[in-house]
């Protein structure tokens, strides 16, 4: 029985036309990022204006540098470090006067727009941190939150259950199988996502740095784990409401982050009332929006873990939750 | 005795405050048309969704024949159009049967263009089923119901939008389909008269509950044109029209006779029981079709029955 479903539903997300836009538009997300991140130079600094800078008696700050090692390096550059090949892609954010200790923001200068184009700050970059710097933006997640609400909302809607579902048992191994064919939709968008950035990449750079080992199966597969954990709570939004809109914002909404404010509201109050909180503690690291975002490629142990273990609980609970109301409500 | 298929037991629903079906029982008899007929909102369509599993009931219970235990297996032998067709307007007719015989793990392009070509749709196969009219929505709805080859077809006012041609078809197909291969149906509607042409047992549904349940025969019975006698002890009565050469009539209880026959002569029926000495209380000729008697049943100018 669930095969027959796993087939049907395989069928009908093939003609749907979400499918095949969200994919076109991924490849459009990615060609921007890909550009953003390899060609934009948009404080329009080359290696002569970094060592110019060094000369003056003056330390600049990497951009680049500063973005690897969390935008809070205090790193200074030395004119050893000017001279580095790898640091010619750096863009400067912040100078600061060796003698009195005075810091200021660079203002860049542009001549032309011709001058933004040049080498960006991850020209140097390997394919997998490309990969996972544009997965981990919410567009990821977005559309598989488009995805299932469309998927899901489509059959609510039209009531197309009518014609499959007629008996209570069938109802769970029919969402099973929808499920699946979310999950095998999450798979594609990263496959397809990987496929984008290594053709961009080798577009834009002129090759492509694969550094394909371990951690980068282990990002993908974790944010495959997140993203199907989010296509789960939006599917249980979608078995509760029956409703495409409904499903849809709370997917967008999610996605976007619009829980934050509320979530920080609820940890100064928790902070409040329970004052041996850790001072590091905030609900949002708990979520799974927040989860994808901050994965990296060598994200620490307990990151993972936690992502790992949200995505399960999450999960676990929209599973159960959505097989519950999809038994107990009547069709029609 | 013939065999049922589908019994109902005390069936009943409540959304929330509201009592949508009281106590029912049917009694479904396998190859049957069975006709459920009442007003709009009398719980026709909660009943078609509680024997399909749609709905889950509130108290009582039904039982398919043959299938004990786990109905799973009774409701895979059931095709169901129950309230509007419920299709996936961006797909194809063809699209909508092909995702439903996938799901049923049956049918091939042949089984599909069939399906299709049954209820007169097969030239427009590959067009959307949200640029159909109402009429060719409800005949997609129906093929839709008949993939599966199920035993017991549930239709819930199935020539809804039909034109008249329509409905003539949509009649002949159901008829042929109980006929030669056998298929249960159960069917409902407000037009009673379509529903007189096809049906051979009904079920009068009213605010949720049976008012009656009988055979075509029955229901003719009624709603023939017959002379009604009221009188205090009719079993007098009966060696009367016995001896006037009367063969067609009925005692319906003591104080009740039906004569379905030579209605002109009423005056002579009359003199006959009044020679005899037999106290009558009326005597008259009754007419009613199925509209007027389902009327008088329900006690309702029914809203929405035609």
């Amino acid at each position: 029985m669930y095969l027959h479903f796993l087939k049907s539903e395989a069928y009908r997300a093939s003609k749907l036309k979400c499918v095949y836009v969200l994919l076109i538009c991924l490849f459009f997300l990615t060609f921007f990022q890909i550009m953003i991140f390899t060609k934009l130079d948009f404080f329009g600094m080359t290696q002569d204006d970094v060592y110019e800078l060094s000369e003056e008696g003056y330390s600049a700050e990497g951009m680049s540098e500063a973005f690897n090692m969390g935008f809070n390096s205090g790193a200074s550059i030395s004119r050893e470090e000017a001279d580095d090949e790898q640091f010619i892609s750096s863009t400067v954010v912040t100078i600061t006067d060796d003698e009195t200790g005075e810091e200021g923001i660079l203002e860049p200068q542009y001549g032309s727009l011709s001058d933004l184009w040049g080498d960006g700050m991850f020209y140097d970059a390997d394919m997998p941190t490309l990969f996972a710097l544009i997965t981990s933006s919410s567009f990821h997640i977005l559309s598989v939150a488009i995805f299932t609400g469309i998927f899901l909302g489509a059959v609510y809607k039209n009531g197309y259950d009518k014609n499959l579902i007629v008996s209570n048992r069938c109802r769970a191994t029919l969402f099973f199988a929808r499920l699946t064919v979310i999950a095998v939709y999450s798979v594609i968008l990263l496959a397809a996502t990987f496929l984008f950035t290594a053709l961009l990449d080798a577009l834009f750079t002129g090759g492509v740095t694969w550094n394909l080992d371990s951690a980068v199966l282990g990002y993908t597969l974790v944010s495959f784990i997140i993203s199907f954990a989010f296509s789960a709570v939006i599917a249980a939004v979608a078995s509760f409401t029956r409703n495409t809109a409904a499903s849809l914002t709370v997917g967008v909404l999610l996605s976007m982050g619009f829980l934050s404010i509320g979530l920080s509201l609820c940890t100064m109050l928790l902070k409040y009332v329970f004052r041996e909180l850790p001072d590091d503690f905030s609900l949002i690291n708990y979520t799974l929006t927040q989860n994808a975002e901050t994965l990296t490629l060598d994200s620490p142990g307990k990151d993972v873990l936690r992502a790992l273990i949200c995505s399960f609980i999450y999960s676990a609970a929209s599973i159960f939750s959505s097989c519950w109301i999809i038994k107990k409500k009547d069709i029609g | 005795m013939d065999e049922m298929l589908l019994v109902t037991d005390e069936l009943s629903k409540v959304y929330k405050k509201v009592t949508a079906v009281n106590s029912v029982s049917l009694h479904i008899k396998k190859g049957t048309i069975y006709g459920l007929i009442g007003k709009n909102g009398a719980g026709k369509t909660t009943i078609m969704k509680m024997i399909t599993g749609m709905a889950t009931p509130t108290s009582g219970s039904f039982k398919y024949s043959g299938f004990d235990g786990d109905q799973r297996d009774a409701y895979s032998r059931i095709g169901a159009l129950i309230e509007a067709p419920a299709l996936l307007p961006n797909l194809s007719a063809y699209d909508n049967i092909k995702l439903k015989c996938l799901a049923y793990g049956i049918g091939d392009n042949e089984y599909i263009m069939d399906k299709l070509k049954l209820v007169g749709l097969a030239e427009v196969a590959k067009r959307k089923a949200g640029k159909f009219s109402l009429g060719m929505k409800q005949r997609l709805g129906i093929a839709l119901a008949l993939v599966g080859e199920p035993d017991l077809l549930v239709l819930d006012e199935p020539i809804n939008g039909l034109d008249p041609q329509g409905i003539v078809e949509i009649r002949e197909m159901l008829l042929k389909l109980n006929e030669e291969k056998g298929i249960t149906i159960i069917i409902s509607s407000h037009i009673l008269e379509e529903l007189a042409k096809l049906a051979k047992d009904y079920a009068i549904i009213n605010n949720g509950e049976i008012l009656e349940e009988s055979t075509l025969e029955d229901l003719k019975l009624k709603c023939r044109d017959k002379i009604v006698i009221k009188a205090k002890n009719t079993s007098q009565i009966l060696p009367v029209l016995d001896a006037n050469g009367f063969g067609d009539y009925q005692a319906i209880d003591d104080q009740t006779i039906y004569i379905f026959e030579r209605l002109e002569d009423i005056s002579t029926i009359n003199m006959e029981i009044a020679k005899a000495g037999i106290p009558v209380e009326s005597i008259g000729v009754q007419s009613s079709d199925l509209e007027e008697y389902f009327i008088k049943l329900t006690g309702t100018a029914a809203g929405g029955l035609r």
